[in-house]
């Protein structure tokens, strides 16, 4: 999927929250708080402290989501909150913060050999390899149709209309089939996943 | 729950109408898992595509979420001013349904005021006061007078020292006149409305009537005006999340307005009828 498109899938929420939806910003929570934990993990290397300091971020986000205007995406700003609570954090415990610095418009796609070190203790990673595997594997095992619409939509970012035209379907059938993919993806890592 | 969940995998890819995102929203508070459902659906995108994930047996969002139970809820006209004045929040601590009502009856008292005559808070007095209080001096339009004796114990409440009249009030005094004196009773019904909604109000007013229907959580009005108190055409607006139907039914203007999707809000105005 494209960063423009997530951007304007997540100003969506956005909105709802600024409108006086407050459950909306929940979803915002859901949605990017594995890899928000994630990234301050790379500031702050114990597991519980640093969801402790991912739910502060959220907080802050949350109390300055008035001034969001969207000039940038939702995510480069959350991910510029995360970073500066994880080193105000640091800080505060009279630690320094690593020299390295992680530019927060790469933040999103910064993979596991970062110089910075990150929440990779072996039961994460056990988990995060497991879940990749069973997610790859039940993709691979759909059915084409399921598999290819999905994969339109997560990897090429194309729309539900431009998919249809791709597959010579209606739309409907599209969101049906990208719908089915995911709940047989979602069967699989639900056990996975369970807190 | 299954319509929900393909609302849900729609909506991570930005597939939805306001209808249904406000729709899929609301199932999704009101069913928590729906809500894991979502969190999943990324997390497996997440894999999809190679994306650093961390604590993926861990959910935060139910703390995050309960620290916030005490943060105010933004609302839109506050959020207007708020880009300027980032601190400018307003404090809307009310249960959901309740905020849902509150705000239509927002919506309704707009409604009421169309109906009254708009305009008459903003019309500042032109004559002299009609009549005096005695022993009190009268400057122009204005009448100052000393609230004499021991003030009743009213709590908190503090006496005004000054009064102010104002003719345009009168006219409430005329409404006030009308509604217990009226004899009649409420001439307009619905012979369909969602399931789920019952009347919680119903106002009859001078020139027409107001309907207040609400299930728990949400609610919409129905207003019904003789035609020749509003010059409205017939259609549709939309507002603050709020969707607004205009109708006629005869020589009578109905009018729908709440948060319900246009179809069922048009539905509403079809089914408003004369009781027999």
């Amino acid at each position: 999927m494209s960063n423009e498109s997530q951007a304007a899938n997540d100003q969506v929420l956005v909105k709802r929250v600024q409108a006086g939806d407050k459950y909306a910003f929940d979803l915002l929570v859901k949605q990017y708080q594995h890899k928000i934990i994630g990234l301050i993990g790379r500031y702050v290397y114990d597991p519980h402290e640093a969801m402790d300091v991912a739910q502060e971020a959220f907080i802050k986000a949350y109390r300055a989501l008035p001034g969001f205007r969207g000039d940038s995406a939702f995510y480069t700003w959350l991910y510029r909150i995360a970073i500066n609570t994880a080193k105000n954090h640091l800080v505060s415990r009279s630690r320094r913060p690593p020299d390295v610095d992680i530019d927060v418009d790469d933040a999103h796609y910064i993979g596991t050999d970062s110089e910075l070190r990150d929440l990779d203790t072996p039961e994460h990673a056990l988990y995060r390899d497991e879940l990749e595997r069973v997610v790859k594997t039940t993709l691979d095992r759909l059915p084409e149709d399921l598999r290819v619409a999905l994969t339109l939509r997560e990897f090429e970012g194309m729309s539900y209309e431009d998919i249809a035209n791709v597959m010579d379907c209606p739309v409907g059938t599209v969101r049906s089939r990208i719908f089915r993919a995911r709940e047989a993806i979602d069967k699989e890592i639900a056990p996975l996943l369970a807190n | 729950m299954h319509k929900a969940n393909d609302s849900i995998s729609a909506l991570m890819d930005g597939e939805v109408g306001e209808f249904e995102l406000r729709r899929t929203l609301e199932q999704i508070e009101q069913h928590p898992e729906l809500g894991q459902q979502w969190r999943r659906y990324h997390a497996a995108r997440a894999s999809l595509r190679g994306e650093p994930q961390a604590a993926l047996q861990e959910d935060i969002s139910a703390g995050v979420m309960a620290a916030l139970e005490q943060e105010p809820t933004y609302h839109p006209s506050v959020y207007t001013e708020a880009a300027a004045q980032p601190a400018a929040v307003q404090q809307n601590k009310a249960a959901g349904w309740w905020r849902s009502l509150s705000s239509m009856a927002v919506a309704a008292s707009v409604t009421a005021a169309v109906i009254f005559g708009a305009g008459s808070f903003s019309e500042a007095p032109t004559q002299s006061p009609t009549f005096y209080l005695p022993g009190n001096s009268v400057t122009n339009d204005l009448m100052r007078t000393r609230l004499g004796g021991a003030a009743p114990e009213l709590g908190r409440y503090e006496s005004p020292d000054v009064i102010r009249l104002s003719d345009g009030l009168t006219k409430y005094i005329d409404q006030h006149q009308h509604l217990i004196s009226a004899q009649r009773m409420p001439q307009w019904s619905t012979r369909w409305m969602p399931e789920g909604y019952s009347i919680v109000r119903h106002e009859l007013l001078p020139h027409g009537e107001v309907m207040v229907f609400a299930n728990g959580r949400d609610a919409f009005s129905v207003s019904v005006e003789e035609l020749g108190h509003q010059s409205l055409p017939e259609g549709v607006a939309q507002a603050d999340g709020y969707i607004a139907v205009g109708k006629r039914r005869g020589d009578h203007f109905v009018t729908v307005v709440g948060d319900v999707p246009l179809m069922i809000a048009d539905r509403i105005a079809s089914a408003v009828q004369p009781e027999r």
